[in-house]
């Protein structure tokens, strides 16, 4: 977690720009519309005065709607923690990590070889974003594929609350949030407690170009009156479901964006609205969508600046590659889409090593790796402290020309202050390095991960909560399943 | 460990030299001998040592702990004892930055280092002549000669040194190590030197091993 950015935010548009991009999308949503495909959605618009084509579902939203909604979401969000100590604040420039979800595949770095992720996959990779002390809030990385289908989202929600104490955030995966809802409160003693204590929040998508998808809004209205902390950003790629110029995906995105949030704010006034898009780029050799794009970057940056524009929280995405494998290309793109969406001042990053292979694969030792860079960037966006102590005038005079520094207590007294220590990169000498068996990141990482996942115990629900969470599963299973 | 021992080493580990002094005048005036709390400070210095390479401590605790022990032996304690001998040594080393390098932190850490692993160290300092290592040699009969240079333009310097020895016939008295950051294995097997140590740990290790200390 970074406080606040002490260092100046990467500003890529100027004033001009924001406020152009902003116009844009006024203007798209008011001529253009977005097509709603939830009824309830279609009537509150209607009602509060948006124009509907209730045939063809489209809804052109009037400015002063998408102005009012801004006005109405919250500037600062309480995502909490099972244990209160875990809590983190939406707001201003603290930056806060967290893993994805999503990854189908577990990727077994010893063999370079993937398999189906399993329950247990999702609740190691919780217990160990319980553990790493860079990580803030928990997203289970993978998604089981070892339980029926349609309820997965369950499990992956079981993982995360059972083996975390920090705050947990789920993707909907399109099943009815009522029942997520239910089991976060479980935990804390009911849904009045849950609205104290959100230690549950939900990531769902709108669908692009413009479109927002019957079970996504539903679940999107489903959080605002829960009170609930929701992440609600499109995906789109420029060249396929976006336009190809950086600002025409820009407008694009923003309006999906702050059409959800004309939802959530009017389902429920003061909803708890998360700002930003996951926007990159169709390969054009490959047809993928790149999670390792510099592309992606720079529209990090950018909704981070318009985020911040209308005072929303802001979210945005790092710690991910196009890697097939956990090798250079993977902490390289993962090194850099971390720093730039920490440098962004975003208020939660997600994917931290969650994902390689366009999404479809995680690895748990990418996340170790990843805690260690923001470690690393949290130094540097610390910045540096000026002060009468820090600018060491007395020790400069006192060393002299030609001393050292080493013994002087100004030394000892800073150096752990002031300097950062790797855990995880070497920096031995080289004959040490061999003795200690010349081993790479990877498999330093791999060590550092199976230390953790066998000694570190997260803090378990108490036994009757364990026994009413499962209770809680099962009834949901059944709901679901229509048994 | 004695209620002494405990003093002194909680003193060390404070990084703190004048609570050090203050601690073995306390000592002192209790009525404990110099002897036992020379020995109170090696046991200490030793477990900072360990600390050292498990990474627990970091390099400027270790070498200011290293500093502070032996100002309080030199300055206060060793002047009691009426032997010349300040502790029970496990050698003793000579140490110094050869002629036209004035380089002083690195060689200066592994002096530490070594007094710390609980050797006699006699440091000559940078800049140091060739004469001045040989006539050393002579006077003190030390059991190592460990040189340092971190100019590759300095290096053979090294060379001079073990080369000075043998015209003195001193060289088969003692054993002659290098280090530095230029200086390679293969370099001190050209230039007949005993052994090289990459880092200050590894040359603690290298003197250990000539002669033949038990870890």
């Amino acid at each position: 977690m970074i406080e606040s950015l002490k260092i100046g935010i990467f500003e890529i548009l100027s004033r001009d720009d924001v406020y152009r991009v902003h116009a844009a999308t006024l203007e798209v949503l008011e001529r253009v519309g977005v097509r709603v495909e939830e009824e309830n959605a279609l009537k509150l618009l209607d009602e509060i005065g948006a124009d509907v084509d209730l045939s063809r579902k489209i809804v052109k939203i009037p400015q002063h709607l998408v102005e009012e909604a801004i006005r109405r979401s919250l500037r600062t969000i309480l995502f909490a923690g099972r244990n209160k100590k875990n809590d983190i604040r939406l707001e201003g420039k603290r930056v806060n990590f967290g893993l994805g979800e999503g990854a189908t595949n577990f990727l077994d770095c010893e063999t370079n070889t993937i398999r189906p992720a399993t329950k247990a996959d999702a609740t190691n990779a919780s217990k160990l974003a319980d553990a790493l002390p860079n990580i803030d809030f928990v997203m289970p990385l993978f998604t089981a594929q070892d339980v029926p289908k349609p309820v997965l989202p369950l499990h992956d929600l079981d993982a995360a609350l059972r083996n975390t104490e920090k705050p947990v955030m789920v993707v909907d995966f399109g099943i009815d949030a009522t029942y997520l809802i239910r089991m976060a409160a479980t935990v804390v003693g009911g849904e009045e407690k849950l609205r104290e204590r959100p230690i549950l929040g939900m990531y769902s998508e709108p669908v692009s170009p413009l479109t927002h998808g019957k079970e996504h809004t539903r679940n999107l209205m489903t959080f605002a009156k829960a009170k609930l902390p929701i992440v609600y950003i499109p995906s789109p790629a420029c060249c396929s479901t976006a336009p190809a110029t950086l600002a025409g995906a820009l407008v694009q995105s923003n309006a999906e964006t702050l059409s959800g949030n004309v939802i959530a704010q009017f389902a429920e006034k003061g909803a708890s609205f998360i700002y930003g898009s996951d926007t990159s780029v169709m390969d054009q050799k490959t047809g993928v969508f790149s999670y390792g794009a510099p592309e992606w970057m720079i529209f990090n940056l950018a909704m981070a600046q318009l985020g911040r524009y209308y005072s929303l929280p802001i979210w945005s995405t790092g710690g991910c590659s196009d890697s097939k494998i956990l090798d250079g290309q993977a902490t390289l793109e993962a090194g850099l889409n971390l720093f730039i969406a920490a440098a962004s001042g975003a208020n939660l990053i997600h994917d931290v090593g969650s994902y390689l292979n366009f999404g479809l694969t995680g690895s748990l030792e990418l996340v170790t790796i990843c805690d260690e860079i923001i470690s690393m960037i949290a130094y540097l966006l610390r910045g540096i402290e000026v002060t009468d102590q820090t600018l060491a005038l007395d020790v400069i005079s006192k060393v002299g020309p030609g001393g050292h520094f080493i013994t002087q207590r100004h030394t000892l007294e800073y150096l752990k202050k002031e300097h950062w220590m790797p855990t995880l990169l070497d920096r031995q000498m080289r004959s040490n390095w061999v003795k200690s068996g010349s081993k790479d990141l990877v498999q330093r990482a791999r060590e550092k991960t199976m230390e953790i996942l066998s000694k570190h115990e997260p803090a378990p629900l108490p036994a009757e909560v364990s026994k009413d969470l499962e209770d809680t599963l099962k009834k949901a299973e059944k709901g679901v399943l229509g048994q | 460990m004695s209620k002494v021992g405990d003093a002194v080493k909680e003193a060390l580990l404070a990084f703190d030299q004048d609570k050090l002094v203050e601690t073995t005048k306390k000592a002192l005036d209790g009525g404990h001998s110099p002897q036992e709390l020379i020995d109170a400070l090696t046991a200490a210095l030793k477990e900072v040592g360990e600390k050292f390479e498990k990474g627990e401590f970091f390099l400027a605790e270790l070498v200011t702990a290293g500093e502070a022990a032996k100002t309080v032996i030199s300055e206060y304690l060793r002047p009691l004892l009426k032997k010349t001998g300040t502790r029970e040594a496990a050698g003793s080393i000579v140490i110094g930055t050869v002629a036209g390098d004035i380089h002083d932190i690195g060689k200066g850490i592994v002096a530490s280092m070594f007094f710390t692993a609980g050797f006699e160290v006699i440091d000559l300092g940078v800049d140091v002549p060739v004469e001045k290592f040989v006539e050393t040699t002579r006077e003190k009969k030390p059991d190592i000669v460990a040189m340092s240079a971190l100019l590759s333009t300095t290096l053979p310097m090294q060379r001079e040194v073990i080369e000075a020895l043998k015209r003195n016939n001193l060289r088969d008295q003692v054993r002659v190590i290098v280090g530095g950051s230029p200086v390679t294995d293969e370099w001190a097997k050209e230039i007949g030197a005993d052994g090289y140590g990459e880092d200050a740990v590894a040359g603690v290790k290298l003197v250990k091993k000539l002669l033949n200390i038990s870890e």
